[in-house]
């Protein structure tokens, strides 16, 4: 259902051209959920924007093709990219406070969003318009309510009035939910949802965006920084670094046979929860500065355990090392 | 390499109780707003964030603090550093009561007392650039030669993973996880005795998360610090902390040494919490709790146990009636449950 091929994203700053996004591929069939994990600044929150071709200025889409059950959004026109947002696609962004305006009840910012893509018609009968238009509030806030129960906001009618300060970070992540599916999306971009939220709620939001999967049929793409979600929740994992894909496959091979030597550090540097405690195993170096990046050559050669001299010269393409399988490597070409 | 001063007075103190909480009470007052009054003739509500909560913090110990959103560990944290007047309670730092300290001696305090923000995005001021954001706690704590602010500035930003090149970048230039960098270096840059990080990792990725967890351990050897860790993924607190509190609805329901929370938890709630922890190998995929509903709401908690409309081994009427006290029931381990 979606198709993206070599996407490219680039920011003009004062210091050079940021290659965000720098030749993506991915693909994600109906019903699947595809996890995007990698380092912060590795360009997963701008994929998934330029899904919907949301970019913040000064970033462009400069090369790439974007095709959504079969179309491309990319040639798509400006209006017909808002019929597409939270209708077709909705997302989840990262900053919550992004979504939700300050000074609106939460409530009413979800019945809003009902409104805009015209969820519950107005009624042709009625004497009156205002009648008409309190019928219609009526069923829009019996909705909201309704939505906001389906997420887990306990008290909805109480709530539906609160502000979204007078939430905290969860709950907050819960109305942001119910504005994401009260369009009944097709394709769901999660950056982040369950980043700040403890794990009862984080299993919670996870069972229920599981739900909406299963139930509605929602494909995913859901970005985490966290591969131990990733690894429970996602049925195919790609790792981004440097603004690439440096692996994707099947869930249990990224997790259990990791080939690249950045997913192999990523699993082992994760703190575990077993008797003998020790110091975390840190991947040696900082992420690259993106506006600096040598034109060839693989980008986690400084900080690579594996790397040979060939890496600082090859440019390394995504190679299939099994079926459905992929690494960009030099050991696997 | 530029190395943290040590400074003088932490290295003589002795060991011992370095944060005393008494009896810590703080209550939001919600008012409607006017329109809101006039509709619909709501009262103000009290929000009981933190309610009655005591607990010590021994110097160069951290002690992990894990809970629901929403069950007020924030506004403990930031209570304790006095970002928030309390409502009621005690505040003992180093043996000087500090709840009520004003001025210079509140000043002070705030120097030695720092908070690394849960949020990335709102705690940095968005036209400054990451030079100026460091410069203000540099040189509110001395460092008044630019060439050495200068030089302290890097040494911040490598260590806290961060390229120095970007110096003079905007906010707005970093991804999430690097503005949570930046949190961290500012705070650092105060040279504090306690830091409460809240949250201070939810934003990196793994490899940068691992690097700031070494590097806040590393800073606690180094300084002698001493932390108050909220988080809410589990695997990290269990990492970091020595004591381990978890806390329920304004509440702490079990307390005690790291090992024995994870590997002999008491209390319902933490059994719950830990069964939840989503894990890369399949075969600790515990069986999983699912809780069923949220945190009631902190205006009317339930009343005897807090945690007994989610209880899944509730013991009837005295759950309902009874609030259970934080009772020792084992050397150091403390449980709120009728249980015990
Ligand atoms: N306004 C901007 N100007 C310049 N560069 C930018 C801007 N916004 C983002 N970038 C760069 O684009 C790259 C990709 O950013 P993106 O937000 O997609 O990262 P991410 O993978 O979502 O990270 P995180 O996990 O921290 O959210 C980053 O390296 C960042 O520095
Ligand atoms: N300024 C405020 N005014 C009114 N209520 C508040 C305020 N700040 C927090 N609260 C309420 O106090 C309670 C505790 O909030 P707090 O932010 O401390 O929770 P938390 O444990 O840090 O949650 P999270 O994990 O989501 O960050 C919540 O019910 C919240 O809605
Ligand atoms: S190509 Fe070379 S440097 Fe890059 S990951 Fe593979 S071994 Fe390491
Ligand atoms: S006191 Fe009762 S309701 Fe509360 S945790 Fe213990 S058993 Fe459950
Ligand atoms: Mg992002
Ligand atoms: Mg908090």
């Amino acid at each position: 259902m979606l198709e993206i091929r070599n996407l490219k994203v680039v920011f003009q700053t004062d210091r050079g051209v940021v290659k965000a996004v720098n030749g993506i591929d991915l693909s994600l069939e109906r019903g699947k959920i595809l996890g995007l994990v990698g380092e912060s600044g590795s360009g997963k929150s701008m994929t998934l924007l330029s899904i919907l071709r949301l970019v913040p200025y000064p970033g462009k889409i400069v090369e790439g093709e974007i095709l959504f059950e079969g179309e491309d959004l990319l040639k798509k026109s400006a209006s017909q990219m808002r019929e597409i947002r939270g209708k077709d696609i909705a997302m989840i962004f990262q900053d919550p406070m992004t979504t939700l305006n300050p000074v609106f009840p939460v409530g009413e910012q979800i019945r809003e969003s009902l409104r805009v893509h015209n969820i519950i018609k107005p009624e042709k009968e009625g004497i009156l318009g205002f009648l008409r238009e309190r019928d219609r509030r009526k069923k829009e806030y019996e909705k909201v309510v309704e939505l906001m129960e389906k997420v887990g906001i306990s008290y909805p009618e109480k709530r539906y009035f609160s502000y979204p300060h007078q939430f905290s970070g969860g709950m907050q992540q819960r109305a942001i939910i119910a504005i994401a599916l009260s369009c009944n999306p097709k394709l769901l971009l999660a950056d982040e949802p369950t980043t700040a939220l403890d794990v009862t709620i984080q299993a919670q939001i996870l069972d229920l965006l599981r739900q909406i999967n299963e139930v509605n049929g929602t494909s995913i793409i859901f970005v985490t920084h966290d591969l131990a979600v990733a690894a429970e929740f996602c049925d195919e994992i790609a790792v981004m670094y440097a603004g690439q894909i440096v692996e994707k496959g099947p869930v249990d091979k990224v997790i259990e046979e990791p080939k690249h030597p950045y997913t192999k550090g990523l699993l082992r540097s994760i703190p575990k929860i077993t008797r003998k405690k020790e110091k975390l195993y840190v991947i040696p170096g900082n992420v690259p500065d993106l506006a600096f990046l040598p034109p060839y050559g693989c980008p986690f050669y400084e900080r690579c355990e594996e790397a040979v001299e060939e890496c600082k010269e090859a440019t390394i393409p995504l190679i299939e090392v099994s079926d459905g399988e992929f690494v960009r490597c030099i050991k696997y070409l | 390499m530029y190395k943290v001063p040590l400074k003088d007075g932490v290295l003589d103190m002795e060991n011992g109780t370095f944060i005393q909480i008494k009896n810590l009470k703080k209550y939001f007052i919600e008012e409607p707003d006017l329109l809101m009054k006039l509709v619909t003739k709501k009262k103000k509500r009290v929000v009981k964030a933190v309610d009655d909560i005591s607990l010590d913090i021994n110097k160069g110990e951290t002690l992990g603090l894990v809970g629901e959103s929403g069950c007020g560990k924030t506004t403990l944290g930031r209570t304790i550093v006095r970002l928030y007047e309390p409502t009621e309670g005690k505040i003992i730092f180093k043996g000087e009561d500090i709840t009520e300290a004003r001025g210079e001696k509140l000043k002070e305090y705030r120097k030695k007392a720092q908070i690394i923000f849960q949020n990335p995005y709102s705690s940095l001021n968005p036209r400054k650039t990451v030079r100026q954001i460091l410069s203000v706690p540099l040189i509110a704590s001395g460092v008044k030669d630019p060439h050495e602010r200068e030089e302290r500035i890097m040494y911040l930003l490598n260590r806290v993973g961060l390229n120095y090149r970007q110096m003079d970048s905007y906010p707005h230039e970093f991804s999430g996880g690097q503005r949570q960098r930046i949190g961290i270096a500012r705070a650092l840059a105060m040279s504090p005795e306690f830091i409460v990080a809240d949250e201070p990792v939810s934003a990196l990725d793994v490899s940068i998360q691992a690097q700031i967890i070494n590097l806040l351990e590393e800073l606690k050897e180094e300084l002698n610090l001493t932390y108050l860790f909220i988080a809410h993924d589990l695997s990290v607190v269990y990492h970091v902390s020595d004591r381990v509190a978890v806390m329920y609805l304004g509440k702490i329901v079990e307390m005690g040494k790291t090992e024995d929370i994870f590997f002999n938890p008491l209390h319902p709630y933490t059994k719950a919490l830990l069964s939840a922890i989503p894990s890369i190998d399949k075969s600790k995929r515990r069986e999983r709790i699912i809780l069923e509903g949220t945190v009631p709401s902190p205006v009317n908690p339930p009343k005897g146990c807090r945690f007994s409309t989610r209880c899944f081994v509730k013991k009837g009427k005295m759950c309902e009636e009874e609030e259970p006290e934080l009772k020792e029931v084992e050397k150091g381990h403390f449980v709120a449950c009728h249980l015990y």
